[in-house]
């Protein structure tokens, strides 16, 4: 039988006259389940609207030597077809560096690389028509994949290194040794929306962007520059996405460029939303990685010294592939303290479509490397591993130095395991486990705990900025925008819980409105789990300035002290005087005080020398832990997972039924990354995994019979954040390399103590891993 | 929708009638507890002022009133139509008869019953369709019937309706149900286009082949029964000749000491394509086998049987020296290609371990095998 146990905040004593900490609904709940929630494809169309499709390169590495589009203009329906000479300006989405072009012009670097875009009177018409070009290639030698790249120095950046203590010394001293090579794979975001956007030609030149993105402003920047264009000549707008998870981020530019340019070449207002297909084949992923490790440990399992070599799938160009690396250096520590470390970081160029950001942002890779280490040291001295992770967890006050030069001076993961071990029945579970696996020659159960240490702040310090705007009409009501865009995530629902606390009134007061590059300019990525901290802190402080304003007003209309004007409840008390909130704005508005402010945010204690990798990246940690139970069919390989436990830290929550829906699908979606989502190219380089019916996220049914969800509880952040919360965006879906491990615990037997499982855990590489390694 | 057709009919489900109504229904956000807990509870949802109301009563989807019935029931048409526009037809017959004289006349014509593959060819590879004819209103092919021997199921009826039919006779066929599609694609897919249109991953086939499955072919000129395990040539390829169709699909009835095992096996659980899938059929005399039938999809070019595994397993006891040999056999029946969906290696060795799988099924000995809703838990 199904069970759930779910912490439900609204059984707890809230305080209901505050609106943060309380479980709203989702602003858009009742949008979403009737339908009526408008997504950038939903708007109305205008009249004379062209939609556009990509034709693709058939070949991974080759020169074009001709490119025949004749039958493409001709196709029915077909009004213009773009090719990179008519880009008037950039012909280039890449963010960090010029070093992706919008369209291909003499050379294509992988299977699906645009050559030229195709707009007709409807998506189907473009559709077809694009596939009737006729391309002359002339084949160059491709590299398919990280192993080939590093052997032939393949790389879209150079090499990183980090080095912390004497790991090469601490390595041969120790009293045991193991390396391995290891391996897990990328994922595809599969948000249900797919890229989509929407432009119209506005007078003088101007367009308006409407774009499926968590980045406007580079949307609007990247828009700009390609159309030859300045900022100030187009507008983005996003009022939701049907989730990004990172696919949103950098890849929404490349879509909306082509439509900006197809607008100013066609004079008519262009649609670009890709099939799912194309979306596929054309948008980048999660990188996967080949690791390599060589670790030296002691009797008891803890890590003397460590030696990783990272290798990563970036695909063509850089994007975003810098940082995500980087993140991936960052957490190869975990929640353990590495004292002697050396890590070495490939970039690797390869054949494949550019990887860029997904939910992590090379976090689970890093974390995945340790996992396997800790897991290994337990499986070679026969300690359960969760013993072995323990004797490395960081110290509270010593011990707590990350390979980076951060002071880890928040440290709960102790509590948290101990507290979850005890909830999760661990100890004996895992003697049952035992029991049932000696009883049984064909189903075997495993079970294993894995904790969780996730730096939240963008590791670039430049981008960890917010700004909101906040107007209070005449009759109380509040319009709220700021930078940050929604995916579902909840975000508008807490940033609005933020501003009603602070002016004392009920979030039905406030207007949400959509992301909008002309009313907050120069904001970051909704990204790197920051959307509430940093969006939060800005909407709060353009609140504040407002609220300063009115009582200010208050005091001197009222002959009060200020201290004697209180906002709640929809009233506000003046001295003895109690007036409603929409009465003291419409006296304020008399008396002519401005009822309009932005905000500004920017975190505050971060630093970060990128040469040298060290200082202080994150402004605090986010942690949790789980505990997975799976039962896998030894004869086929598949499995299924039987109970799942988490714990995790959400500082003080601001709102906990939006925080546990962050936790439970990105545990979930964590879950679908280590088993049955599999990227599988073939050997001409073309990605044959390109829809869901051969791409496989979890379904119901993968859900846990058992699922029990906690949010650490009596929790507050000790850093000055958002109502002392924590960012959940991506640190839960780390909490599912318990579910790989479990597989693991669940094949390791006497002859085979410690099986060479590779992630995805598919049931093909669960058998593998059975049987050695081969089939 | 889903869980709206749920709340109709089975206000009251279990988790797996849950997970099986949402099969077909992604969702990357929610890791789905919240929707399956909204499942658990919406009986609850029924509102009490509206009882009498028909859409808002869980449960009455069986017991709709009669009115309503029968004006959905006037909606059915039962005429034959044709339809045209530019150079392309739609023809949907009623009688067997007229499908066949239209089959004659377009040889090159699409036959489209659930339109689950089909549909894929014109909004995936966006190729156009001439001349269609559509197999639903063909109402001798929308029926299932009996005789003494023999389950008889015209080509047209949907998988919702095929499947309880064959599974009250073969229960051990269940695996078929649990991971065969979702009910949106069982409702509109049928059983006789599943067959038909061949694909070497079709999954109901293995178990048919195994049970001696029969295909009743016709044409303007008449009729003819062939063994499914004949009826497939080569990769999509099978023995229609031009103007024939299938009209039924005839299943013996099995004795009652015959042992059947249907097993499927892919990359996830709900809504995945085969990566192997397997029917078994296994008599015994005494402990000796007396025959075996053995149908493997996923390993060859077309759906077959694996002969030099059952001529090896033949006439022997039913045991595990016996069931290793024809593991070893296998691996000359079949040489499986490497793709997506995975290797030929995996495919083989799978494969070999689901012939173990039935000889411990079989082997009267309590294995907990398989572990899935209500089994080993």
């Amino acid at each position: 039988m199904t069970r759930f146990m779910v912490m439900d905040a609204r059984t707890k004593v809230v305080d209901t006259s505050r609106a943060v900490g309380r479980s709203l609904p989702h602003d858009s709940a009742r949008l979403h389940v009737s339908g009526e929630a408008d997504y950038t494809d939903d708007l109305p169309e205008p009249r004379d609207l062209l939609h556009i499709a990509f034709g693709v390169s058939s070949e991974a590495h080759a020169r074009v030597t001709a490119v025949d589009i004749s039958d493409v203009v001709s196709a029915a329906g077909v009004v213009e077809v773009l090719q990179a000479s008519d880009i008037p300006g950039d012909n280039n989405f890449g963010s960090i560096i010029a070093d992706d072009p919008i369209l291909a012009d003499d050379l294509v670097e992988y299977v699906g690389h645009p050559i030229f875009a195709v707009a007709a009177d409807s998506a189907e018409h473009a559709r077809k028509a694009a596939r009737r070009a006729k391309v002359e290639y002339e084949s160059l030698p491709a590299v398919l994949n990280p192993i080939d790249a590093v052997a032939s120095s393949s790389f879209v950046l150079p090499t990183e290194e980090l080095t912390k203590g004497q790991p090469g010394a601490a390595i041969e001293a120790a009293q045991h040794r193991l390396t391995a090579r290891i391996a897990c794979g990328g994922q595809d975001q599969f948000y249900l929306e797919g890229h989509v956007a929407m432009v119209l030609p506005q007078e003088d030149g101007a367009l308006l962007v409407y774009s499926s993105t968590q980045h406007p402003d580079e949307v609007q920047q990247l828009v700009a520059h390609s159309t030859g264009r300045a900022a100030k000549d187009v507008v983005v707008i996003c009022r939701r996405m049907g989730g990004a998870f990172g696919g949103k981020e950098t890849q929404a530019a490349l879509i909306a460029c082509v439509a900006a340019i197809m607008v100013l070449k066609t004079g008519r207002p262009c649609k670009f939303r890709m099939d799912r297909d194309d979306d596929m084949i054309v948008t980048g992923k999660r990188h996967d990685f080949v690791i390599d490790y060589d670790v030296g440990f002691d009797g008891t399992g803890r890590i003397e010294g460590v030696d990783f070599t990272l290798a990563s799938r970036c695909g063509i160009s850089a994007d975003l592939s810098g940082p995500v690396n980087d993140r991936a250096m960052f957490h190869c520590d975990n929640t353990y303290f590495l004292e002697n470390v050396h890590i070495t970081s490939h970039r690797c160029k390869t054949n494949t479509v550019s990887n860029t950001a997904f939910r992590g942002f090379g976090g689970p890779q890093g974390m995945f490397a340790i996992e396997y280490v800790i897991d290994d040291i337990a499986r070679a001295l026969e300690i359960d591993p969760l013993e072995v992770r323990r004797r490395n967890f960081y110290g509270v006050s010593e011990r707590n130095v990350t390979q980076y030069g951060q002071t880890v001076d928040d440290n709960i993961i102790a509590d948290i395991v101990d507290k979850l071990e005890k909830d999760a029945n661990y100890v004996e579970r895992r003697q049952i486990v035992q029991a049932f696996n000696a009883r049984n020659d064909v189903l075997k159960k495993g079970i294993a705990l894995t904790p969780v240490k996730f730096g939240i702040s963008f590791t670039s310090t430049i981008l960890n900025q917010a700004g909101a705007l906040v107007h209070v009409y005449k009759d109380g009501s509040v319009h709220l925008n700021h930078g940050g865009t929604e995916m579902g995530q909840g975000l508008y629902i807490k940033v609005a819980q933020v501003v009603a606390d602070e002016f004392g009134i009920d979030v039905h007061r406030i207007q949400i409105t959509a992301a909008d590059t002309s009313k907050v300019p120069n904001a970051s990525a909704t990204a790197a789990s920051s959307g509430s901290d940093m969006n939060g802190k800005a909407a709060q402080a353009a609140a504040r300035k407002i609220k300063r304003r009115l009582i200010e007003f208050a005091s001197r209309n009222w002959s009060v002290a200020e201290t004697d004007v209180v906002f709640a409840a929809n009233a506000v008390q003046v001295g003895d005087h109690t007036l409603n909130f929409a009465e003291l704005v419409q006296a304020a508005w008399a008396d002519r005080v401005s009822l309009s402010s932005t905000g500004f945010y920017k975190t505050p204690k971060i630093h970060y020398d990128r040469a040298t990798f060290s200082g202080r990246p994150f402004f605090y940690f986010a942690y949790g832990a789980a505990v997975a139970e799976v039962i896998v069919d030894i004869l086929t390989g598949e499995y299924r997972m039987t109970r799942v436990d988490i714990i995790h830290d959400c500082g003080d929550s601001l709102n906990p039924a939006v925080d546990l829906g962050q936790v439970e699908g990105g545990f979930v979606q964590g879950a679908g990354w280590l088993t049955s989502e599999e990227l599988w190219w073939s050997e001409a380089g073309e990605l044959q995994t390109h829809a869901p019916s051969t791409y496989k996220i979890p379904t119901c049914s993968d859900l846990p019979a058992d699922f029990r969800v906690q949010l650490l509880e009596n929790n507050a952040n000790p850093e000055d954040s958002i109502y002392r919360s924590k960012a959940v965006g991506e640190p839960p879906l780390m909490l599912a390399i318990s579910v790989f491990h479990a597989i693991r615990d669940a094949l390791a037997t006497q002859d085979n103590p410690a099986p060479k499982l590779m992630a995805p855990a598919t049931p093909e590489a669960v058998l593998r891993a059975l049987h050695g390694g081969t089939l | 929708m889903s869980l709206f057709a749920m709340y109709k009919s089975n206000p009251n489900p279990s988790r797996r009638e849950i997970d099986d109504a949402l099969a077909g229904n992604l969702c990357r956000c929610t890791g789905y507890r919240p929707i399956i807990a909204a499942a658990q509870t919406m009986a609850r949802y029924a509102d009490e002022d509206r009882n009498d109301n028909w859409l808002w009563q869980p449960g009455a989807g069986k017991s709709a009133p009669s009115e309503r019935v029968d004006t959905l029931k006037k909606v059915r048409r039962t005429v034959s139509l044709r339809c045209k526009s530019g150079s392309r037809t739609f023809y949907a017959p009623t009688t067997t008869d007229e499908l066949g004289t239209l089959i004659g006349d377009f040889p090159e014509a699409t036959l489209l019953a659930g339109g689950t593959d089909v549909g894929l060819w014109v909004t995936k590879q966006h190729r156009e369709l001439d001349t269609v004819i559509y197999t639903g209103r063909v109402q001798e092919m929308c029926a299932i019937s009996e005789s003494e021997t023999d389950l008889q199921i015209g080509a047209a009826v949907t998988l919702t309706d095929a499947m309880p039919a064959i599974l009250n006779l073969y229960p051990h066929f269940e695996e078929l149900l649990l991971r065969f599609a979702s009910p949106p694609i069982r409702n509109a897919g049928t059983l006789g286009g599943n067959i038909a249109n061949g694909s070497p991953i079709g999954d109901s086939m293995p178990a048919l082949i195994a049970a001696n499955t029969s295909l009743l072919l016709r044409s303007a000129n008449g009729s003819r029964e062939v063994l499914l395990e004949d009826f497939y040539r080569d990769y999509m390829v099978n023995e229609l000749q031009a103007g024939e169709f299938v009209e039924s699909v005839h299943i013996p009835k099995p004795e009652d000491t015959d042992e059947f095992r249907s097993y499927k096996v892919s990359k996830r659980f709900d809504q995945d394509i085969s990566a192997v899938c397997a029917g078994f059929a296994l008599r015994r005399k005494g402990k000796k086998v007396e025959s075996i039938r053995i149908a493997f999809g996923g390993l060859a070019a077309t759906v077959r049987r694996a002969t030099k595994c059952e001529a090896a397993m033949s006439k022997q006891n039913w045991s595990k020296s016996t069931v290793e040999r024809g593991m070893q056999a296998l691996s000359e029946d079949f040489t499986p290609i490497s793709d997506m969906r995975s290797s030929s290696a995996y495919r083989l060795r799978v494969a070999q371990n689901l012939l173990r799988r039935f000889l411990l099924e079989t082997s009267g000995k309590n294995h907990d095998t398989v572990y899935g809703y209500g089994r080993a838990d």
